[in-house]
């Protein structure tokens, strides 16, 4: 069983690598159908049977070509698997970013240029040998797909509007996690409790953008300017903490997030409440409308 | 196309192709 803080290491690698802003918390462990490429695999193992009957028949060239080709059999294999979780992720994901190079396509490549150069080795012409390469390319668009190329934000198209709303709530998301470390690091439960808190209250109003992006412009003060300046305020507290510190610095410091906390949860009501207030204009216009229809 | 007929054709052409090439191509040229 791979440990929680692992897991979280391995996540966090995955997330850079992949440019994945958020993925759906219950859906962040991905598993990848085990048989996905195998049969590449196997194909790869005659180019390596290959090898070593060239090598035993002193042919060096042989033996050195069919190596480069089972080389590029595995390149292409780990690559469709890395594009492929990297994909379930993209898909499962509200919003995503795509991944930053097109590992599936990079796979095709490789396997294709493999496949003719094997093909131009044995009896085959250029030409055939193409297009085997080119059926290579083909089949692989038709049966793997290649890498999604755009970003992505459910209910969203327009791409700068999903651009601009992703960046706050990846900015948000990383600064909430760093306040969540900080607290860990704090030797006052009382005051790591605080941040916590805050730090789950400010989680609530990302999590009501992430489902309501229009929302964007009423939460944008609190998710730029006040998580920031809380976030550097949490970093010097856990940095003073280590030290010896007075008691009226964690007074204050406390009274700073219980306020911050009263004023998160007013602005999270007001989130909701302007939903509720939304629904009622719509409920009397509609109201008004089937009346006048009579 | 319905998506089934499409991976299904694609697999055809992708593993034709690789198999082709991994029994005719480098290994009978020695």
């Amino acid at each position: 069983m791979p440990s929680k803080e692992n897991y979280q290491k391995n996540y966090k690698k995955l997330y850079k690598s992949a440019s994945v802003y958020k993925v759906d918390k219950d859906k962040q462990k991905i598993k990848l159908p085990m048989l996905i490429g195998t049969p590449i695999l196997l194909i790869a193992l005659k180019y390596l049977i290959i090898a070593f009957v060239a090598l035993g028949k002193g042919e060096s060239f042989y033996f050195l070509s069919s190596g480069v080709i089972f080389a590029l059999f595995i390149v292409s294999f780990m690559l469709l698997r890395h594009g492929e979780s990297l994909e379930i992720i993209y898909n499962k994901s509200k919003y995503a970013k795509h991944s930053k190079y097109p590992y599936k396509t990079m796979g095709a490549i490789a396997l294709s240029m493999a496949t003719t150069y094997s093909a131009y080795l044995g009896s085959y012409s250029w030409f055939s040998s193409l297009m085997l390469g080119v059926s290579v390319l083909v089949g692989w668009y038709m049966y793997y797909g290649f890498d999604p190329r755009v970003d992505k934000i459910d209910g969203y198209d327009n791409d700068k509007s999903a651009q601009r709303i992703m960046t706050l709530l990846v900015k948000a998301n990383e600064d909430i996690e760093d306040i969540k470390d900080y607290a860990k690091s704090m030797n006052s439960t009382s005051t790591a409790k605080l941040t916590r808190e805050m730090a789950e209250e400010f989680e609530k109003i990302v999590q009501h953008i992430e489902n309501e992006p229009d929302d964007y412009d009423k939460a944008r003060k609190y998710l730029v300017s006040y998580l920031g300046e809380l976030k550097d305020m949490s970093e010097t507290f856990a940095k003073l903490d280590a030290k010896d510190k007075t008691n009226s610095v964690v007074l204050a410091f406390e009274d700073t997030l219980t306020q911050s906390i009263k004023k998160l949860k007013a602005q999270y009501d007001k989130l909701l409440d302007d939903d509720i207030l939304n629904l009622d204009i719509k409920l009397s216009v509609m109201k008004r409308r089937l009346k006048d229809e009579e | 196309m319905p998506s089934w007929i499409r991976k299904f054709v694609g697999f055809l052409l992708l593993y034709f192709a690789l198999i082709i090439a991994a029994s005719e191509g480098v290994g009978s040229a020695f």
